[in-house]
C-alpha cells in the first residue's frame, strides 16, 4: 500500500510540474443579454447561440435557477462566476469550450477533465481543480470518480423518490461493513448498514454524492444518477495506517446525528488497544471502562450496567445467548478477540427488536471468513495461545472463519515442584466456527458454531468444568430494496459439574444445565426516507436441570437428589418504527409484547398468602403434567426515544424504555462463580420488570474530532431477588424460601469526552450513580435491613476512567489507562463474642460499609512490524504492565476466626505490577 | 534450574490465582449495642452438670476479656411447664446437676437478666449422640490427617459437630540435671523434670457436616486435624481427644452458616457476610439481638495416640535448632547465671566446668506446656 502512496505522489508530482501554457484556451469570446427570470437552461441556450460554448449540466441540479442579470460584452467565465457567486453551484471549462455546471465541489468524471487549462491559467478562479488534486492523493480515485446510474434511465429524470439497497463490503476481504454511515448532504438524509453491511436509503431521484464513513475503514463517495430503485454494491477499503485508528466510535457524528443514546460501539481495534492484565486483549474488559458500565471485581467479567445485575445483561454472540462469558475464574473473557468484529452495548432506548433482559444488550458480532484468500493469524501469550484460519470456500461465495483458543497454564502447573499444585489444574478452550455463504443477490447463510470448555481442580479434591455450547442458523432475505427479513434459529447451551473422588465413600458429582432454543424472524422495512421500520416474532424455549447430585463411584453412599427439571415458553412480538420528522426532530417508538409460561412436568409448592416463604408456611404441593401451562406472565415493553438537533453539532435526546426479564441468575457471591445457577419465573418468583428513563445531551466540536455527552438516567426494577441472611441455594428444592422479592432504584450520571482522531486519542468519563435495593416484604426473614433501601453490592458511586493512546509513528504507540473508582459496599462486622471456644463475629446490616477505593493505572505499548506488503508474516507485538503502581487494590475484605482470635484481611488478585509480553501475527 | 523460566510463569499464575492477602484494619466501628451472647448446652446424659455461660458481646478493639452477665435469673422450661433454675456460681457462669432430660421432651432456656429483660429460646428437641466409631489417622504428604468415621444405626442424627483437645509430649533441647543456686552461689541437683513437658491446645474451627445427602447415616473418614510432619507435636507422641455432638437440623444450619461466614472465607467466590443469630430472642424488641444456640443433647468422646514410631521418619522442628551450649566455670555462672545441663571435668584431673544453656534450651515449660503428665496420658 505504502508504495501505492509513492507512486501516485510521484505522478502528481509530475503532473503539477507540467509547464503551464499547454493546451491554453482559445481566447474567450465576450457574451452579452439581459436575463430577468429567466430559467437557466434558457440562459444556456442563449450563451450557446452566441458563443462555441456548450454547456453540460443535469436539469434536475438546476431546475430552480434563474438567471437575473444584465451582461454586456463579458467573458463568460465572469458572468458565471458573477451569477454562482455564493450559491452551491460551481463551474468549469475545458479546452474544448465544454462547460460544466457542478453542484457544490463535485468531481469530475474524467480524471483531469480541462485540468491543465485551468491548472496554467487561472487555477485562482476555481477552486475545484486544487480540491480536486488534494482529493485525489488520499483516495483511489476510480470509483469514486465514476458516475453510478442506479434504476432505469430515463430523461427527464423523474420527480419523486426512489430507494437504493445493497451490501457495503470491504474490498479486500469481502466481508460485510457493519454501521457504516451512507448519506447525502443536501437535504441531510442517511441511514446505517445493519449488521449484514445492508443499507437501504430512499432519496429523491438525481444526481447524488453519496458518501460512506465506518470505523476503520477509509471515507469513501459514489456518485450516482438515480433514475429509479435500484441495488447498489460498494466496497470500501481499509485505512491501511492501523495505528491511524480511532479509539472508539460509532459513525463519527452518530452521537449528534443518529437517534440511538445510551449506546456503545467497541471495535476490535480498540479492544486490542486497551491493556489487560494477561496481554491478551479482552472485549469485557474494554467495555468494563465504558462509562455506566461497572463491575465488582478485577477478577470478574460480570457487567453491572446502569446499576443492573451481572445476570441483566443479554449477551448474544451472533444472536445466541452466552451464559457463562468468562474463562479461568474471570480472568479471561470468553470471546476471541480473533473472531470478533466488533460489540455494541445498549444502555438504554434498547431497540424493540431485543428483549429477556433488564438492563443491557451486548451485542457481539463475528467478522466473515475472507472471500478472497486464505489467512491464518494467532498469538501467543503468557498464558494463552490462539490460532485463527480464515479464507473462501467458494470464491466470492463462502468463506469460513475458524479460532482456537486454549491456555497451557496445566503444563505449567506440572512444571511446579510442590505436589498441591502439580495436582492442581486450570484449562480452558474454545473452538469458533463462522461459514458465510451467498446463495445469490437477496439470500444469504449464515452458520455460527461456539464451544467452550473450562476445568480446573485447585488443591487436589473438588473439580469444577463449565461448558457453553452455541450453534446459530441465520438465513437474509432480501425482498426489495425496501423490505428484508432474517430468520434465525440459535440454540445456547451452558452446563457445569463440580465433582469429587478423593473420600469413595462421600464422592459425588454435581451438574447443571441450561438449554435454550430459539427461533425468530426480524424484518426490516423501509417505506420512505424518513421512516425506518421493523418488525418480528420470536419464541424462546428454556429447559433447565437445576441440580443433579449423584454418586460418583460404587463406593459411594451418596444419596441421588435431583431437583426437578424446569421449562418455560418466551414468545415476543414487536415493532418499532424510527420517524424522521424533520432535519432536527426524530422519533423511535416500538413496542414489544412478551408472553411468558412456565411449563409443566412440575411441583409447585403453594404457601400461606401474605406471610414469609418458608418450609414451615407450605399449605399444598400441586402436580401439573408435561407441557401443562402452569402460570403466564405477559406484558407490554416500551421503547421510546426521541433525538432534537439543537444544531448541526449539538443535540438533546429522551428516551424511555420498559423491560422483563423471565430467567434470572442466583448467586450468593458477589462475583459470577462457576457454580451459580439459574432460575426460571414460576408462581412463586415472578419476572423482573425494569423501567429507565433518559436524557442525554451531544455536542462535538466543528470538526467531529471530540465529542461531549452527558447522560442521565433513573431507573425503578421489580422483582429483583436478593437472599436471606444464610441462603443455601445449591441442590435446593423450593428455592423461593431462601430468596426474598426486592425493588431496585438506580440513577445516575455520565460525562464522557471523547477524542478519537489525532496523535493523541482517547476517552474520558466520570460517571456518578447508584444503585440502591429495598426488600418488599412484610415480616421477619422477608425483610433486610429493617425494610430500608440499602446500596447493592456492585453500588460504587464515583468512577472516573481515562483511556488514552498516544501514537509515536505509525508503528509504535502508547496507551495508558487510568481507573479510580469508590469502593464497592460490604458487610462489616460490628461486634465478636466468644462461642464455643472462639471468637466470632457479628456482622452490620448489609452493605452498610465499603472496601478501600480503587485505582489502577495500565500501560501498553503496541509495535507494529514492518509496512511491507508482501513478506512471509505480519507481526506485531504487546508490551504491557497491569497495575504500573503495583496498587493492592481489595477485591474483598473478609474476616475470619483464627487460633481463637479474629484477623482481619484484604485479598487483592492483582498486587503487584504485572507485566505481560503478547506476539500476534497475520500470514 | 532446567525449565526456570517456565516455572517462573508458573509460580505466576499460582500468584494470580492466589491473590494477594495484606491485613486489613476495619474502620472504628461500633456497635449500636452490645449483645447477650449465650453458651452452653443442656447435658442430657445422667449424673452430668449442666453450665450455660453468659456474657455481652464487645466491640472490635476492645482488649477487655468479655464482660460477664452476671445476676441473671437462667431456667431451662420444658414444653409441659417443668421449669429447672440454674445457679449462678463464678460470675455470669449458671449451672445445675442431677436433671436429665427426658427424650422426646422439648426444652427453651429462659433468661431474665438484671435489668429485667426476658430472652426465650426456642423449644429444642432432646439429640442423643451416637458413639464414635473410630478415629483413624493416615500420614499422606508431608503430614498427618486425622479423620472421624462414626455411623448412627437409626439413620436419624444426619447432623455432626465435633470439638478436639490435643495434647503432646515434648521435650526441652537439653536436659539439665542441675540448677545454679543463686542463694548458695553453688549448682545443685535438679529435682524437677523441666525437660519432659506436655504440650496442649483445643479446636477453635467449628467442624460440622451432614449426611442427609448419603442413603445411610454414616460418617466415613471425615477430616478433623491435619499436623505438619516437622510439628513438634510428633516429637515423641501425640494424642486427639475427639468430642462428638449431634445436631438438630436447625443446629446444624446454625454453625454451618457461622463457619461459611468466619472460617471458609478469603476465595474469590466468598459468600456475602450476613448477620447470624441463632434461636435465641428478645420477648420485647427484635433488635436487641442474642447470640449463640442452645440445645439440649449429649456428647461423646475418644482418644487415640500416635507414636513418632508409627510415623515415617520426618525431621521434627522442635525449635530448640539454634540452641548451643557452653563451658563455663563456677566463677563464670556465678557472673551470669544461666541454665546447667551437666558437670564437666576437664584436665587436669579434679577442675569442675559446667556445659550450660540458655533457660529457654532447658525448661520446656517457657514452650507453653506443662511439666505434669495429665492423668489421662498413657506409657
Amino acid at each position: 500500500m505504502a508504495q501505492l502512496y509513492r507512486i501516485t505522489l510521484l505522478l502528481f508530482s509530475l503532473v503539477c510540474s507540467i509547464p503551464s501554457g499547454f493546451g491554453q484556451t482559445p481566447p474567450d469570446k465576450p457574451i452579452s443579454g439581459e436575463f430577468t427570470n429567466t430559467r437557466f437552461e434558457q440562459f444556456v441556450r442563449s450563451v450557446e447561440s452566441q458563443t462555441a460554448y456548450r454547456f453540460f449540466y443535469n436539469p434536475a441540479d438546476v431546475d430552480s435557477l434563474t438567471v437575473d442579470m444584465r451582461v454586456e460584452k463579458q467573458p463568460l467565465k465572469t458572468v458565471l462566476r458573477q451569477l454562482f457567486e455564493g450559491s452551491k453551484y460551481g463551474f468549469s471549462i475545458d479546452g474544448q469550450q465544454r462547460v460544466y455546471i457542478t453542484v457544490n465541489r463535485l468531481i469530475r468524471t474524467e480524471l483531469p477533465i480541462g485540468f491543465f487549462q485551468r491548472g496554467g491559467t487561472d487555477a485562482d478562479t476555481d477552486s475545484t481543480g486544487s480540491a480536486y488534486l488534494t482529493e485525489t492523493q488520499k483516495k483511489r480515485p476510480e470509483p469514486e470518480a465514476k458516475l453510478y446510474e442506479i434504476g432505469k434511465r430515463t430523461n427527464p429524470i423523474r420527480p419523486g423518490r426512489s430507494t437504493i439497497a445493497g451490501s457495503i463490503r470491504n474490498v479486500a476481504s469481502g466481508e460485510p461493513v457493519v454501521g457504516a454511515a451512507v448519506y447525502i448532504e443536501n437535504p441531510r438524509l442517511g441511514t446505517v448498514s445493519d449488521q449484514f453491511g445492508y443499507y437501504s436509503i430512499t432519496l429523491p431521484r438525481g444526481r447524488h454524492d453519496l458518501k460512506l464513513r465506518s470505523i476503520g475503514m477509509k471515507d469513501t463517495r459514489r456518485r450516482i444518477v438515480l433514475y429509479g430503485d435500484g441495488k447498489f454494491d460498494i466496497d470500501m477499503e481499509d485505512d491501511v495506517i492501523a495505528l491511524k485508528e480511532v479509539v472508539i466510535e460509532a459513525e463519527k457524528d452518530v452521537n449528534i446525528a443518529g437517534l440511538q443514546m445510551g449506546q456503545e460501539r467497541v471495535d476490535i481495534k480498540s479492544i486490542r488497544q486497551v491493556p489487560t492484565a494477561l496481554g491478551e486483549a479482552d472485549l469485557l474488559r474494554v467495555i468494563q471502562t465504558l462509562p455506566g458500565v461497572k463491575t465488582v471485581g478485577e477478577s470478574s467479567t460480570g457487567l453491572n450496567v446502569r446499576g443492573g445485575a451481572t445476570d441483566q445483561n443479554l449477551i448474544l454472540y451472533n444472536d445466541a445467548t452466552i451464559y457463562n462469558s468468562s474463562h479461568l475464574f474471570g480472568f479471561f473473557s470468553a470471546f476471541n478477540p480473533d473472531l470478533i468484529k466488533s460489540a455494541e452495548l445498549y444502555k438504554s432506548a434498547i431497540p424493540s427488536r431485543f428483549g429477556g433482559r433488564l438492563s443491557s444488550v451486548l451485542d457481539v458480532q463475528t467478522r466473515d471468513g475472507n472471500k478472497k484468500k486464505f489467512i491464518g493469524s494467532g498469538g501467543i501469550g503468557l498464558l494463552t495461545g490462539r490460532l485463527t484460519f480464515e479464507g473462501p470456500l467458494i470464491k466470492d461465495k463462502t468463506s469460513f472463519i475458524v479460532g482456537v483458543r486454549s491456555t497451557y497454564s496445566d503444563w505449567l502447573l506440572g512444571q511446579l515442584q510442590d505436589a498441591n499444585f502439580k495436582k492442581s489444574q486450570a484449562q480452558f478452550y474454545d473452538l469458533n466456527l463462522h461459514v458465510t455463504h451467498d446463495f445469490n443477490e437477496r439470500n444469504t447463510v449464515y452458520l455460527t458454531g461456539y464451544l467452550s470448555r473450562d476445568r480446573f481442580k485447585l488443591g487436589s479434591d473438588t473439580a469444577y468444568r463449565y461448558q457453553n455450547q452455541v450453534a446459530t442458523l441465520k438465513w437474509k432475505h432480501i425482498f426489495s430494496n425496501k423490505l428484508y427479513s432474517v430468520y434465525t434459529g440459535s440454540y445456547s447451551g451452558y452446563n457445569y459439574s463440580v465433582s469429587s473422588e478423593k473420600n469413595p465413600v462421600n464422592a459425588y458429582k454435581l451438574d447443571f444445565g441450561i438449554h435454550q432454543t430459539q427461533v425468530k424472524a426480524d424484518f426490516n422495512y423501509y417505506p420512505t426516507n424518513q421512516h425506518a421500520v421493523d418488525f418480528g416474532v420470536s419464541a424462546t424455549h428454556y429447559k433447565l436441570f437445576p441440580g443433579n447430585f449423584q454418586p460418583n463411584g460404587g463406593e459411594s453412599l451418596i444419596s441421588p437428589d435431583v431437583v426437578a427439571a424446569e421449562q418455560g415458553l418466551e414468545n415476543a412480538v414487536y415493532i418499532g418504527d424510527r420517524f424522521d420528522i424533520n432535519q432536527r426532530l426524530s422519533i423511535s417508538g416500538g413496542l414489544r409484547y412478551s408472553i411468558y409460561s412456565y411449563l409443566g412436568p412440575h411441583s409447585v409448592f403453594q404457601y400461606v398468602p401474605g406471610q414469609p416463604k418458608t418450609v414451615a408456611t407450605i399449605t399444598d404441593t400441586i402436580a401439573y403434567g408435561r407441557n401443562k401451562f402452569i402460570n403466564t406472565y405477559h406484558g407490554p415493553e416500551y421503547r421510546l426515544s426521541l433525538r432534537y438537533a439543537l444544531s448541526s453539532s449539538a443535540s438533546v435526546k429522551a428516551s424511555f424504555n420498559r423491560t422483563r426479564q423471565y430467567i434470572q441468575m442466583l448467586s450468593n457471591t458477589t462475583v459470577i462463580s462457576p457454580t451459580d445457577i439459574w432460575k426460571l419465573s414460576d408462581p412463586n418468583i415472578g419476572p423482573q420488570i425494569g423501567d429507565q428513563y433518559a436524557l442525554g445531551f451531544y455536542k462535538n466540536n466543528r470538526t467531529n474530532t471530540v465529542e461531549m455527552s452527558v447522560e442521565a438516567y433513573y431507573k425503578t426494577m421489580n422483582n429483583l431477588l436478593d437472599y436471606r441472611n444464610g441462603a443455601s441455594l445449591i441442590l435446593n428444592h423450593h428455592i423461593e424460601t431462601d430468596v426474598v422479592s426486592a425493588q431496585g432504584m438506580a440513577y445516575g450520571i455520565e460525562f464522557l469526552v471523547k477524542k478519537m482522531t489525532g496523535k493523541l486519542n482517547g476517552w474520558l468519563s466520570y460517571t456518578y450513580a447508584r444503585t440502591l435495593l429495598r426488600t418488599n416484604g412484610q415480616t421477619g426473614s422477608d425483610v433486610i435491613n429493617k425494610g430500608e433501601y440499602y446500596p447493592s453490592s456492585y453500588d460504587k458511586p464515583h468512577d472516573v476512567t481515562m483511556i488514552g493512546n498516544y501514537k509515536i509513528n505509525r508503528r509504535f504507540s502508547l496507551s495508558l489507562n487510568f481507573t479510580y473508582s469508590t469502593g464497592r459496599p460490604i458487610t462489616l462486622p460490628i461486634a465478636k463474642y466468644t462461642v464455643d471456644n472462639a471468637l466470632r463475629l457479628l456482622y452490620s446490616e448489609r452493605n452498610q460499609y465499603r472496601i478501600p477505593d480503587y485505582y489502577r493505572l495500565d500501560f501498553a505499548m503496541n509495535i507494529e512490524g514492518n509496512h511491507k506488503v508482501k513478506k512471509l508474516a505480519h507481526s506485531s507485538w504487546t508490551i504491557a504492565v497491569y497495575n504500573l503502581t503495583g496498587r493492592h487494590n481489595a477485591y474483598s475484605v473478609y474476616f475470619k476466626s483464627e487460633n481463637g482470635g479474629i484477623n482481619g484481611y484484604q485479598l487483592s488478585i492483582f498486587g503487584q505490577p504485572i507485566p505481560s509480553i503478547t506476539y500476534n501475527f497475520r500470514f | 534450574m532446567k525449565n526456570s523460566p517456565v516455572k517462573l510463569v508458573g509460580w505466576f499464575l499460582i500468584l494470580l490465582v492466589g491473590g494477594c492477602v495484606d491485613p486489613y484494619r476495619p474502620p472504628e466501628i461500633t456497635a449500636p449495642d452490645s449483645y447477650l451472647v449465650v453458651n452452653g448446652f443442656f447435658n442430657s446424659a445422667p449424673g452430668t452438670t449442666t453450665t450455660i455461660q453468659l456474657s455481652r458481646s464487645q466491640n472490635l478493639a476492645d482488649p477487655k476479656t468479655p464482660t460477664a452477665e452476671t445476676k441473671a435469673r437462667v431456667t431451662i422450661e420444658s414444653a409441659h411447664n417443668a421449669s429447672y433454675a440454674l445457679a449462678e456460681g463464678s460470675a455470669g457462669v449458671y449451672s445445675m446437676s442431677g436433671v436429665t432430660p427426658l427424650s422426646g421432651e422439648t426444652y427453651r432456656l429462659h433468661i431474665k437478666t438484671a435489668k429485667g429483660l426476658d430472652y426465650y429460646s426456642d423449644y429444642v428437641p432432646v439429640v442423643t449422640t451416637p458413639p464414635i466409631d473410630s478415629l483413624s489417622w493416615r500420614a499422606e504428604d508431608d503430614g498427618v490427617q486425622i479423620n472421624v468415621n462414626t455411623h448412627d444405626p437409626q439413620n436419624n442424627t444426619h447432623y455432626y459437630r465435633w470439638e478436639f483437645d490435643e495434647t503432646w509430649e515434648y521435650t526441652a533441647g537439653y536436659n539439665s540435671s542441675y540448677v545454679y543456686n543463686d542463694k548458695t552461689k553453688g549448682v545443685d541437683l535438679r529435682n524437677e523434670n523441666i525437660y519432659n513437658c506436655w504440650g496442649s491446645s483445643t479446636s477453635k474451627n467449628i467442624i460440622t457436616t451432614s449426611t442427609t445427602r448419603l442413603s445411610r447415616d454414616v460418617v466415613s473418614q471425615f477430616p478433623l486435624n491435619t499436623i505438619a510432619g516437622s510439628s513438634i507435636k510428633f516429637q515423641s507422641k501425640y494424642s486427639i481427644l475427639v468430642r462428638q455432638y449431634a445436631l438438630s437440623q436447625a443446629g446444624y444450619d446454625y454453625y454451618d452458616q457461622l463457619a461459611k461466614i468466619t472460617q471458609n472465607i478469603g476465595s474469590i467466590f466468598d459468600p456475602q457476610p450476613s448477620q447470624i443469630t441463632g434461636n435465641i430472642r428478645s420477648a420485647t424488641n427484635p433488635t436487641d439481638l442474642v447470640l449463640g444456640f442452645f440445645r439440649v443433647g449429649s456428647v461423646v468422646t475418644k482418644r487415640i495416640y500416635i507414636r513418632k514410631s508409627q510415623l515415617p521418619s520426618w525431621r521434627t522442628l522442635t525449635g530448640y535448632e539454634s540452641c548451643v551450649t557452653d563451658t563455663l566455670t563456677l566463677r563464670e555462672l556465678q557472673e551470669s547465671p544461666t541454665g546447667v545441663v551437666t558437670t564437666y571435668y576437664p584436665p587436669p584431673p579434679g577442675s569442675l566446668q559446667y556445659i550450660t544453656a540458655p533457660f529457654a534450651c532447658i525448661d520446656c515449660r517457657l514452650r507453653g506446656g506443662v511439666n505434669k503428665k495429665p492423668d489421662f496420658w498413657e506409657n
